[in-house]
């Protein structure tokens, strides 16, 4: 029998996840061996087909726009899984908690006192020009001082081995919803790939988030309640927003759900008003409020920002996070750590060149074909361009519109993402894949938490370094191996419960 | 509850039980063309089935067979085609998504992508069939689910508001427009047995035909079925057993807004009002299903007061 992947060559110049060389695997993808030795190229895509429908009846689809309409899709799901080994996740663990401790601190010194600002360690301007400055947040703290709760920040492993982090992700990340799901249709679709594994599971984020938000209410009580504020199911991530509200058992809110009175937020309900404790919010500050941002929004409540800063109404994320979501100020996340905590980062940002600073400019506009320019404060992938990949014409159109608006891009070498073995479908081979990882952390008053693993997006197109969705990229689960001492007490309470259940059903039969 | 939820729990038993009877309908109207003594009625059944449809046509101009069966099956411009009507369950219970049970979802997500995904050129030559009873077969297994696995709160209650109301339209509907049919039959002074076959074909349509026959032991006349369709006890298409549960259910919802009481009353009146009719001939009967008809329309009007008006 042909084996899955006995034509799998190696990129050059890049670290693969799987493979050390041709045919020898990572000691972390020893299942690999299993799922080779069992199954031929016809099973595999019968099993993809079989993994694909379910995905599609269970609705876990998002929309994608173009400039005429827009159609429903399915994240393109590759059945391979991207393994992590304990040792490399300690190191990342550690260095998201390490990170978003530092970025809390920083928006909540930006909007009251200002010490990294007046100590020039940031530019003034830089922070005060953002987009997503919110000058009503000025002189605020939230409860807790915790500005943003739910940080998504994406890391890619470089040719050397090491991570690196490309941005984060502060306003409303998206995606965890299929780093569950694909759990979920891996664990179904491949069952035997789990056995005699211990992987760290992730079906408790939704659980943790409800905490982090519960954590953050204005009083704390034993009724508290929280809404997730969806823009509604037109939105490219209403899937997650419907799926993260029921698995919280909290209500999926719209703008014209919600209304303000006296100063306090309450739900349209038949029957008596609830009053609402905490607001996670997937819509942009933008549209959050029209008496304060913008008035054209439908999507907003009316009042709610005076509402938030008499302290009557949680807000999560906090409005105004977007700071340091701005691309020119998360390369600066390595001074804050040091400056705030006296520490040096776990982990290094891509380096990045920040077009304002004027010896930044000139290296950009010197080395601009060995470079990937971004605008500050676009996501999804949109904007990205990879200079090597453009005709001189174009390069040159490019130079003048960051001299023109130098404020509004960034540069940074042209990484090479890690690759995957990835079933590509038209192929129907396994070719490698370049991927980067989006990690899920968590700050609520007095407790973190970081969702082991994450979401590993993989660019599909051969060669393409853009992994979003946006722009056809798809997704694997992500397994991180427990460590031995995690494994033992894992094994041991299981044995534990599986005892009760026989128990349970000695007692039933009599 | 959010009164937004409400309301589309309330049109998600609205719209899939008319999945249904528009399914069924056409498909019961289209093959009964194709028996012997409809078969020279062609026109008079395509006319039927746009009546019941609610799509205006040019009385004066022939009909296309292929058109109306588009017309009804899939066009979108049409809102009481069954591909509309799917996507209208559809974008309602995607927004409920959170408060449905995941098999409620899934079946509804399953049954549009049915429809979605459905070769039209294959239902315009042969598919009709199939296309049909696909989509009832759908239906019911969302019903299933419903009642399987829904919690028996209001969310159920509103959900099945919505079902029941349907089902008592729909079963008026069909009703009054075989009455129509019939007296243009009989203005045309066709003979008795098309006319009683008109009556096979509204049983088939509510799928009672059978089981009128047992009742009845085979003595079909007017009378044995429209007592069955609209007052007997004991059949679940009847008028009747859905008037009984309709108020069953609705006083289960735990919020009762100012003229919920009077909102029963007016139903139990609606109930024994269909209780207790008995045929006497056709423009009497008329009479009643219209008078019926305005009485079941405002239902709808008083729900939208009590419970889906915003503050």
């Amino acid at each position: 029998m042909e084996s899955l992947l006995s034509k799998y060559k190696l990129k050059p110049n890049c670290y693969d996840e799987v493979f050390i060389e041709e045919e020898q695997y990572r000691s972390e993808y020893s299942m690999m061996d299993q799922l080779i030795s069992k199954m031929d190229f016809k099973t595999y895509k019968s099993l993809n087909e079989e993994a694909k429908l379910s995905f599609l009846n269970q609705g876990i689809t998002y929309a994608l726009y173009t400039a005429t309409e827009s159609t429903e899709t399915i994240f393109p799901f590759d059945l391979v899984p991207r393994v992590i080994s304990s040792s490399d996740w300690e190191v990342l663990e550690k260095g998201m908690l390490q990170r978003n401790k530092a970025l809390n601190i920083f928006i909540h010194d930006v909007y009251n006192d200002g010490k990294i600002l007046k100590d020039k360690i940031i530019p003034v301007e830089l922070v005060k020009s953002s987009k997503h400055y919110v000058k009503e947040m000025e002189g605020f703290s939230p409860v807790g001082d915790i500005y943003c709760q739910i940080c998504g920040t994406d890391l890619i492993r470089h040719s050397d081995g090491n991570f690196y982090i490309l941005e984060d992700n502060l306003r409303s990340p998206s995606g965890v919803s299929y780093v569950l799901s694909n759990r979920v249709t891996l664990s179904r679709t491949l069952p035997h790939l789990f056995q005699g594994k211990l992987i760290h599971p992730v079906s408790q984020y939704p659980n943790e988030l409800l905490r982090t938000l519960r954590s953050v209410s204005p009083q704390q009580k034993l009724d508290i309640t929280c809404v997730l504020l969806t823009p509604g199911q037109y939105n490219s991530a209403y899937y997650e927003h419907s799926f993260l509200a029921k698995q919280m058992g909290i209500e999926l809110v719209e703008g014209g759900d919600l209304f303000v009175e006296n100063d306090f937020v309450y739900m349209n309900s038949i029957g008596p008003k609830k009053k609402v404790d905490v607001i996670y919010r997937r819509i942009d500050d933008a549209f959050l409020d029209p008496h304060v941002f913008r008035k054209d929004s439908m999507l907003g409540v009316p009042g709610v920002m005076k509402a938030y800063l008499k302290g009557n109404v949680s807000i999560v994320n906090a409005p105004g996070t977007g700071i340091s979501d701005d691309k020119a100020v998360c390369a600066y996340v390595p001074d804050m750590i040091k400056y705030y905590l006296g520490e040096e980062p776990i982990i290094s940002n891509v380096p990045t060149y920040i077009c304002e600073r004027p010896q930044d400019l000139q290296y950009t506009l010197d080395h601009i074909e060995k470079l990937v320019v971004k605008p500050v404060d676009m996501s999804g992938g949109y904007g990205v361009t990879i200079m090597d990949t453009l005709s001189k014409a174009e390069v040159e159109e490019v130079k003048e519109k960051i001299k023109a608006n130098p404020r509004e891009f960034i540069a940074q070498p042209k990484m090479m993402l890690s690759t995957h073995a990835t079933y590509i479908e038209d192929e129907n081979s396994f070719e490698p894949r370049h991927i980067d990882l989006r990690t899920f952390t968590l700050m609520g008053k007095d407790f973190s938490y970081v969702l082991p693993g994450g979401l590993s997006r993989v660019a599909l197109k051969k060669d393409s370094l853009i992994v979003n969705s946006s722009q056809g990229g798809g997704s694997k689960d992500t397994w991180v191996i427990m460590d031995p001492v995690h494994a033992d007490t894992h094994s041991h309470s299981q044995s534990q419960s599986q005892g009760h259940g026989q128990n349970q059903s000695q007692s039933q039969g009599k | 509850m959010l009164v937004r939820i409400a309301e589309s729990l309330y049109w998600t038993g609205r719209y899939f039980r008319r999945a249904m009877y528009l399914s069924k309908f056409l498909r019961v109207q289209y093959f009964s063309t194709l028996d012997a003594s409809m078969a020279a009625n062609l026109e008079f059944t395509l006319r039927s089935i746009l009546n019941m449809n609610g799509v205006a046509y040019d009385p004066d101009k022939p009909l296309s067979e292929t058109e109306v069966l588009m017309k009804v099956g899939f066009d979108l411009d049409n809102p009481a085609s069954i591909y509309s009507t799917l996507i209208a369950v559809r974008e309602n219970t995607r927004a409920l998504r959170h408060v449905l049970s995941s098999e409620v979802w899934e079946s509804t997500n399953m049954m549009y992508h049915f429809a979605k995904n459905y070769n039209q050129d294959y239902y315009k030559k042969r598919g009709l069939h199939e296309f049909t009873s696909k989509v009832e077969e759908h239906v019911k297994i969302i019903r299933s689910n419903i009642h399987g696995t829904m919690l028996r709160t209001d969310d159920y209650y509103f959900l099945m508001l919505g079902s029941w109301l349907e089902e008592i339209t729909q079963i008026l509907r069909i009703l009054q427009s075989k009455m129509y049919d019939m007296e243009i039959l009989s203005e045309d002074g066709e003979i008795i047995p098309l006319m009683q076959y008109q009556w096979t074909i509204t049983l088939k349509s509510l799928e009672s035909f059978d089981m009128h026959n047992k009742f009845y032991q085979n003595n079909t006349s007017t009378q044995s079925v429209v007592e069955f369709l609209i007052n007997n006890p004991k059949f679940p298409r009847s008028l009747y057993y859905n008037i009984s549960h309709i108020i069953r259910d609705v006083s289960k919802i735990s919020i009762r807004p100012e003229g919920f009481t009077k909102f029963i009353f007016d139903l139990e009146k609606l109930e024994s009002d269909v209780k207790f009719y008995s045929f006497e001939d056709n423009a009497q009967l008329h009479d009643f299903l219209e008078d019926l008809a305005k009485r079941v329309a405002s239902i709808h009007d008083i729900c939208n007061e009590l419970y889906f008006h915003k503050r």
